[in-house]
């Protein structure tokens, strides 16, 4: 084409630099989903040893959330990305902050899930753990359109956050009736709520995910009901 | 009955809305001049070198007080456009006009257009700064003492407005008559815009005005940019992007003497809407 040769080595090591922030933050989105699984697993299993392990993950979470912001900071001060290229970067950041806080939930449920290890049945657990797993598949689903700039999947997540706030409602209720009426332990009780509201918050955090990628894809900002 | 958790898939997430269901799309804030009167606008423009068509039916308007910059690569006709505002051109021979290039809705193309005046009315800054050589006090006088009539009070007057106007006066006031070849790059650059503000024009066309400056002349040159566009309308061509991003309101990309596409400059920047622009501006040609 007539700008034939513009395609300079600068060019290349921008493109090198996008390249290794998306397996910055491929690593950074396996790993948070990782956490998430292992801590509703070891709530599920009551293993304490799972749940000890997401914790001292999440240093590693953290220290790739700052390795993604810190290429995306020097990709913008060097390169001054525009369009879709700028998009991608400003989305990952963001998408990157969000990652770090999942990771920060997980934590969360893995701690809870060591004080539940002792007690003999988790109350509320049927829809605890159907709630659980409607959070996991959103966040594998959020995960999965940034990967593929899939909006279509993004679309889905963003659609799916009500039945989990349904479910959050629905539990927290049932839970402080139960522990109103004595038939639910209050420690226990207060740790599934706390559970159920990390979970709430992984869901939110999904659909953040989501919204953003629709931003890195279409440019259109779909936050706050615009 | 619950479904099972585990045999949810994500491809059960895939939503089925259509278009309609769509959040409400927010874009980009218009620029603070999207209502201003349009003071230029450019018709179905065509220009000939000789047999060479350099533009194709070029059509965009420009608002009073807003920065426009014109971007595109080498040869797409970006500085023959800028050139035809003011009809630089006509020092040849051999260029063809089709077309209207209306200046507060009057054809500069008409017979009628005094072309002395027309060049009063949209002043022109080049790439390379050019003063004459002259002092700091006479270029700026120059075009006052062409036009003639002013008392030596009034030149006074218009020189210190015109130096303070291009952020220049601080460092000149004290040598107002010494050679202005001998001031540093930026500085001459500066001068040549205070000496484009002295005939007060209503358009100021720059032609690529800081490719020779160092980043710091550039960014004074910049501010001065954006200050004059509370007064005047600047037309810009660039060929550094960020330039173009920082300073102007709206931006037209241009290609093989055609208009591609001409929006406001942080839609350009984010989400443009012709591939070629996007192609171009993310340095994917090739």
């Amino acid at each position: 084409m007539f700008l034939k040769g513009y395609d300079s080595q600068m060019h290349k090591t921008f493109e090198q630099s996008l390249n290794e922030l998306q397996d910055v933050m491929r690593e950074l989105a396996g790993q948070t989903e990782e956490c998430v699984i292992d801590a509703i697993d070891s709530l599920k299993n009551r293993d304490v040893a799972l749940a000890k392990s997401v914790i001292e993950r999440d240093e590693h979470v953290d220290r790739m959330d700052i390795n993604a912001d810190s290429l995306a900071s020097t990709i913008l001060a060097r390169q001054q990305p525009v369009a879709s290229d700028l998009r991608f970067i400003v989305g990952a950041m963001k998408i990157a902050n969000d990652l770090e806080r999942i990771g920060d939930h997980a934590v969360n449920i893995a701690e809870s899930a060591i004080t539940l290890s002792s007690v003999s049945s988790i109350p509320e657990s049927d829809n605890l753990f159907y709630m659980a797993a409607l959070v996991q598949e959103m966040l594998l689903a959020a995960i999965e359109c940034f990967e593929e700039r899939n909006t279509i999947t993004a679309r889905g997540v963003i659609n799916s956050d009500t039945e989990v706030d349904e479910y959050n409602k629905i539990i927290t209720q049932n839970l402080i009736e139960g522990m109103s009426t004595q038939t639910v332990d209050v420690k226990a009780g207060m740790d599934v709520v706390r559970i159920c509201k990390n979970l709430e918050r992984i869901a939110d955090l999904s659909v953040n995910i989501a919204e953003d990628v629709i931003y890195i894809h279409d440019g259109k900002f779909v936050r706050h009901s615009f | 009955m619950k479904p099972n958790p585990q045999e949810r898939t994500t491809t059960q997430l895939t939503s089925t809305n259509s278009s309609n269901d769509l959040p409400k799309e927010q874009l980009a804030p218009l620029s603070e001049r999207a209502d201003a009167p349009v003071v230029l606008e450019v018709k179905e423009m065509k220009f000939f070198y000789g047999q060479s068509q350099a533009l194709f039916g070029i059509n965009l308007d420009v608002r009073k007080g807003e920065v426009v910059a014109l971007i595109g690569p080498s040869g797409c006709g970006k500085s023959t456009l800028l050139k035809a505002i003011n009809r630089i051109h006509e020092v040849s021979n051999e260029v063809r006009v089709e077309g209207e290039i209306l200046l507060e809705g009057a054809n500069i193309y008409d017979s009628a257009m005094d072309i002395t005046l027309l060049r009063r009315r949209v002043g022109m800054v080049f790439q390379k700064p050019n003063p004459f050589p002259k002092s700091i006090y006479d270029n700026i006088a120059y075009g006052l003492n062409i036009v003639g009539g002013f008392t030596k009070a009034q030149i006074d007057e218009t020189v210190e407005r015109c130096l303070k106007q291009a952020a220049l006066w601080d460092e000149v006031k004290d040598r107002l008559q010494k050679n202005a070849l001998g001031l540093s790059g930026g500085q001459q650059q500066r001068l040549c815009i205070a000496r484009a503000l002295a005939t007060e024009p209503e358009v100021i066309l720059m032609d690529e005005p800081c490719s020779a400056l160092d980043p710091i002349s550039t960014q004074k040159i910049e501010n001065l940019i954006d200050e004059l566009k509370s007064r005047y309308t600047i037309v810009i061509v660039t060929h550094n992007m960020q330039q173009a991003a920082r300073v102007s309101d709206r931006t037209a990309f241009m290609m093989q003497g055609k208009l591609i596409e001409y929006d406001e400059t942080g839609v350009i920047f984010t989400k443009p809407s012709q591939k070629l622009t996007e192609d171009y501006i993310t340095g994917r040609f090739g």
